[in-house]
């Protein structure tokens, strides 16, 4: 099998570098054929290993070579495939696949359509290196690798300003979640002197037992480090401020990253760790709280947000924060169950706005758009199966994944867990609010622009895959929801989340829970809001929510704030200390010492037989009063 | 213990002598016959690439510490030697040296210009082969010679004051490291290097000659204060210049860290190691911030330098460090140390390559002012993605050769005090911020309205900057084969520095 694994691993890459490399030369049709059929043969081996893992029930591990030999410490690249790895492989290759195709519609024409394919198939590449690496080395390889990919897609215009101040943005937030991530592996390194799983989890034990450092465990000092990557990548507050603005890449983009996978990392990191996070229950605390506060509050934002995009990004961190709190409250198969049917209802989301984004000829403002349910059919009605995924209408697929959640956290007790399921109830009443204001804006009522009235539907490279993805947004869910509570459970040695027992329970469970109703409570009230008069509603641009249109002022902080902050550091350092002490006082000033000394000594040296004289007397008294 | 001859035949004075002889053939054929002379110093470079990677073909050994030693009497009147020989470490930075003196001459320049770098290489190569601290002295002393006339003759406008200012430095603290070698070599009673570490110092002899070797070496590295020749060396520098200067004569430093104070002063090492990894740190984060500010590029990427060489004196004095605090950890000190020479070995490769990099925009517009560019994605597509590239690899992105360096220190680092570790990670921040600001500014962003259009790069453009990246990705992607060759030496080094 390593054969096969690796293919499935590298076969992206493969494709990416003959996009890349040829992209000057190659005809489009060759650039996105090489990378399909890369991205292809990588899903079909995916859901092999799939079969390998969840039906056969095998796990590899397939150790390939040493990247760095020190005492005491042998970094190996390797891959491990078990169920988390493989669903995972397959979750991200089948959206990465269709997304491919989708790209063939949305980008056609631009200029750098070749690149474009590079990248996405570079991102696959490395969003399979994070996921099948057998241990936190490839995994970091592969963390920055889909942080560079995502990074060079939100910059991919990039001769527009906005777009690369975003992906800088996205950059460096990340990389205050890269630094956690180093340190935590150097934790980890110093204390089990292995950074691959096996070894780590084998050791688990004795890393939560022992104080590190400053009296923490190893454990709890790592996983707390590692929260760090969790807030940057899966962008929890008060890390998540680059990824609204990572809208400003192209559509499919914001679907395959920004939404189905790469976002997804952090919750994947948690879930990979669980054995270490069992053994840092402090850090898990924080997960909870850090989870359910992004939840309910990014929803908040999606309300008074008009860019289309934004208003799924916002939603997306909000889902992420439901994941996020699941893995806080142990339910770890929930929050990769959550993971995984997230990935199709918004990674439908995305396409079924860019679909809307494409007739409308690249207008994004809510305020323009109304009444495209005629003039998108096919659009309109997979974006209703999306939003009623997204709001956890019951039977969809997100009705089992935030169900799970929901039982999880509310059994998860104490002031936090209360805390936790309290947020994390009043979001599902916003989700259903903003997923409502969105869907109802776009298709109902009348057109509120010429391009609005004129759209017309694009080409079935990009409605086929809103219909596939339709599919399973609907249905995995139901039937998945048993197995994968059970087998992903069973990894770890924990007994299946509470709401994961099979689909009729969880519907049983879930109707008796106030969830439901609050959401139907919402969507009443969305209807009352958006759906009477067509157009935002009044209280959108109300003054008293100027603090929500700033998205709590983190944008302020982080653009403005900040950058001036150290800019002027910098400047100050530069002028004060580097000009001014080192190079005109230490180093200049040395020098001026050095003549002075010299023009001094020289009056000394005049060729003046008294001086002389006067020097030596002086002298061999100072010696003999010496002696 | 002197050194003994092991050389089947005399590689390395071949090695050494070949640049330099080529060289001379260069000034004797003259700028009249430049269209010979070109080829000749290509071929001749090419040449001592392939006889530096002579050994690796013939079995070298990195665990049998110094091969393909020669010696003969040099100035016997002193007891002064003609004594060189390598082991891992020296093989990996004399290659290094040969492959920059390759792309320094691949790119061109006049006759006299090529045969500067050529005797130049030769006296490099001189510097990490000498096992006799006053043929080490004699090279470490006659390359600053080149180097003078490379950056007071073919420099900028205001290269005859950074060259002085150059010269001055460095000549500086080279005076205290002669009278430590004098000093030494009347205790050891010769001039061979392993004599030198077999003497027996006291803790106050130690700290006078780790005084003496701190400040010729701190002021090549450089390190902070000594620091201030380098960026205006680099700005009046030609591009090969800055390319040698940045990727060689910088690690000059650390290996004289490497090859006198940590295996002769050990004890002094440790009393002063937390002085010298507060500058480290400083480096890091202080020349992190300077290089934020910058609006020249040159001047950007020589900051840069020197807070990437922060990694390096940090990672060396780990072990000290250690011993310093009373609990000697052998585990950080060889992560340290490893860590220390592939980041000297990466630098060495991004840093040449972002200097060629501001060279080629150089030589089409004649501006290195950073707000004069802008999408050139747009205007020299491929050198606009090497160029990331390179820029990628100097903020330490996993999978270039950036990041294994600095990930050993870290790792190094957080075993003996956790905080060093999170200071020196500051630059994960810090690099990326000034490295992809400019790269903002540089590569993406609008094209400049009044921007002329740019002549794509030249084949020789091409093949050095394909090259270089080929390398960055291949030391990233695996680095084990250099920590193959390199580690058995600095194990020892780890071993006789914990010995008492």
């Amino acid at each position: 099998m390593l054969g096969w694994h690796v293919t499935l691993w590298t076969a992206p890459l493969a494709g990416a570098l003959v996009a890349g490399l040829g992209c000057r030369r190659l005809a489009p049709a060759a650039a996105h054929g090489v990378t399909i059929a890369a991205v292809g043969v990588s899903c079909l081996l995916s859901w092999w290993a799939v079969w390998d893992t969840w039906v056969a029930g095998r796990v590899f591990h397939h150790p390939l070579y040493t990247w760095a030999a020190s005492d005491g410490l042998v970094l190996r690249i390797g891959l491990l495939v078990d169920r988390l790895s493989a669903l995972m492989a397959a979750t991200v290759t089948g959206v990465s696949l269709l997304v491919h195709v989708y790209s063939i519609g949305y980008m056609r024409g631009d200029p750098g359509y070749n690149r474009f394919f590079a990248y996405i198939a570079f991102f696959t590449w490395a969003m399979l290196a994070l996921v099948l690496a057998d241990g936190l080395l490839l995994l970091f390889v592969g963390w920055e690798g889909v942080g560079l990919a995502s990074y060079l897609l939100i910059g991919f215009w990039f001769t527009r300003p906005r777009a690369g101040a975003a992906a800088l943005k996205a950059f460096l937030l990340n990389r205050v979640g890269d630094l956690g991530m180093v340190l935590g592996i150097a934790v980890l390194a110093a204390a089990a002197g292995a950074l691959d799983y096996p070894s780590l989890f084998a050791a688990a034990e004795r890393l939560g037992g022992t104080p590190a450092v400053g009296g923490l465990s190893a454990a709890t000092v790592g996983c707390a480090l590692f929260l760090f990557g969790v807030a940057a990548k899966s962008a929890q507050m008060p890390l998540h401020a680059w990824l609204p603005d990572s809208m400003e890449g192209p559509t499919p983009i914001s679907a395959l990253i920004h939404a189905a996978t790469m976002v997804t990392a952090g919750v994947y990191l948690v879930a990979r760790l669980a054995p270490l996070f069992e053994q840092a229950p402090a850090v898990r605390t924080a997960l909870l709280l850090i989870g359910a506060l992004t939840a309910l509050a990014t929803g908040l934002l999606g309300l008074v947000e008009r860019d289309i995009k934004r208003v799924i990004a916002f939603s997306t961190l909000s889902q992420l924060g439901y994941m996020v709190a699941a893995l806080g409250a142990s339910a770890y198969a929930a929050a990769i169950f959550h993971l995984f049917t997230h990935a199709f209802f918004k990674a439908l989301l995305f396409l079924a706005a860019g679909s809307v984004i494409l007739a409308m000829h690249h207008a994004q403002d809510l305020a323009a758009m109304g009444g495209l349910r005629r003039r998108l059919p096919l659009t309109y009605w997979t974006a209703l199966a999306g939003v009623a995924a997204l709001m956890g209408v019951p039977g969809t697929s997100g009705y089992f994944s935030k169900e799970a959640i929901l039982a999880a956290v509310g059994g998860a007790g104490g002031a936090a867990g209360g805390f936790a399921a309290a947020c994390l109830q009043l979001g599902v009443a916003v989700t259903a609010l903003y997923s409502l204001r969105l869907f109802l804006l776009v298709f109902h009522g009348a057109p509120r622009s010429p391009q609005a009235a004129a759209a017309t539907e694009p080409g079935a490279v990009v409605t086929v895959p809103l219909l596939v993805l339709a599919v399973p947004s609907l249905f995995v869910g139901a039937s998945t929801v048993a197995p994968i509570g059970a087998g992903l459970s069973a990894l770890w040695a924990l007994p299946a989340p509470e709401g994961m027992h099979g689909a009729a329970a969880a519907l049983r469970h879930g109707l008796a829970t106030p969830a439901p109703w609050t959401m139907l409570a919402a969507a009443v009230a969305a209807f009352y809001l958006w759906g009477r008069r067509p157009g935002p509603a009044a209280f959108e641009r109300a003054r008293w929510l100027a603090w929500l249109r700033a998205g709590y002022g983190f944008d302020a902080f982080y653009e403005r704030l900040v950058p001036r902050a150290v800019l002027a550091c910098g400047r100050g350092l530069a002028r004060r200390l580097e000009a001014a002490v080192i190079d005109e006082t230490l180093v200049h000033g040395t020098a001026r010492l050095v003549l002075w000394l010299g023009a001094g000594l020289r009056r000394w040296h005049a060729g003046r037989l008294d001086a002389y004289a006067l020097g030596t007397i002086v002298g061999v008294l100072l010696l003999w009063l010496w002696s | 213990m002197a050194v003994v001859v092991t050389a089947p035949w005399p590689w390395l004075s071949c090695l050494i002598g070949l640049p330099v002889a080529a060289g001379g053939v260069l000034l004797a054929l003259g700028e009249a016959r430049a269209r010979l002379a070109g080829p000749l110093a290509v071929l001749c470079a090419a040449a001592t690439v392939l006889l530096a990677a002579w050994p690796l073909a013939a079995g070298f050994d990195p665990a049998a510490g110094l091969q393909w030693a020669e010696r003969r009497p040099w100035i016997e009147a002193f007891g002064v030697h003609w004594a060189v020989a390598v082991d891992g470490p020296a093989l990996a930075l004399i290659l290094l040296t040969a492959a920059m003196t390759l792309v320094v001459v691949l790119l061109g320049g006049t006759v006299a210009y090529l045969a500067a770098f050529l005797v130049l290489e030769g006296l490099l190569i001189g510097v990490f082969a000498a096992q006799d601290a006053l043929l080490f002295y004699a090279f470490f002393e006659a390359m600053l010679l080149p180097m003078l006339v490379i950056i007071g003759v073919w420099g900028g406008p205001a290269r005859r004051r950074a060259a002085l200012k150059f010269f001055l430095y460095t000549f500086a603290g080279s005076v205290l490291f002669l009278a430590a070698v004098l000093y030494l070599a009347r205790r050891a009673g010769g001039f061979d290097l392993a004599a030198f570490g077999a003497v027996a110092l006291d803790p106050i002899e130690q700290a006078w000659l780790f005084g003496a070797f701190f400040l010729a070496f701190a002021v090549k590295v450089p390190m902070l204060p000594l620091h201030t020749w380098l960026p205006e060396a680099h700005v009046e520098a030609p591009t090969g210049g800055s390319v040698i200067l940045a990727a060689i004569t910088l690690k000059i430093g650390a290996w004289g860290f490497l090859r006198f104070a940590l295996p002769i002063t050990p004890l002094a090492c440790a009393e002063f190691a937390v002085p010298v990894v507060a500058l480290s740190l400083a480096a890091v984060v202080y020349v992190g911030l300077l290089a934020l500010v910058q609006r020249d590029l040159k001047k950007l990427v020589a900051y840069s330098s020197i807070a990437h060489m922060g990694f390096v004196t940090l990672g060396l004095f780990l072990g000290p460090a250690s011993a310093a605090a009373g609990a000697p950890d052998p585990q950080a000190a060889l992560l340290g140390l490893q860590g220390a020479f592939v980041q000297m070995i990466s630098h060495g490769l991004v840093s040449a390559a972002l200097f060629v990099g501001v060279g080629v925009l150089y030589r089409r517009t004649h501006s290195r002012a950073i707000d004069a560019y802008g999408g050139l994605a747009a205007r020299l597509p491929l050198f606009a993605a090497l160029f990331t590239l390179f820029a990628l690899a100097n903020t330490a992105v996993p999978g270039t050769s950036g990041f294994v360096g600095e990930f050993l220190v870290l790792l190094g680092s957080w075993r003996l005090v956790p905080w060093w570790a999170a200071i020196a990670g500051s630059t994960l921040l810090l690099s990326a911020a000034y490295t992809l600001w400019m790269l903002r500014r540089v590569v993406f962003g609008p094209v400049p309205a009044a921007a002329a259009p740019l002549a794509p790069l030249d084949r020789a453009e091409t093949v050095v900057l394909a090259a270089l990246a080929a390398a960055v990705l291949i030391l990233g992607l695996w680095p084990q084969p250099l920590l193959a060759l390199i580690g058995p030496s600095l194990s020892g080094l780890v071993e006789g520095m914990s010995a008492p």
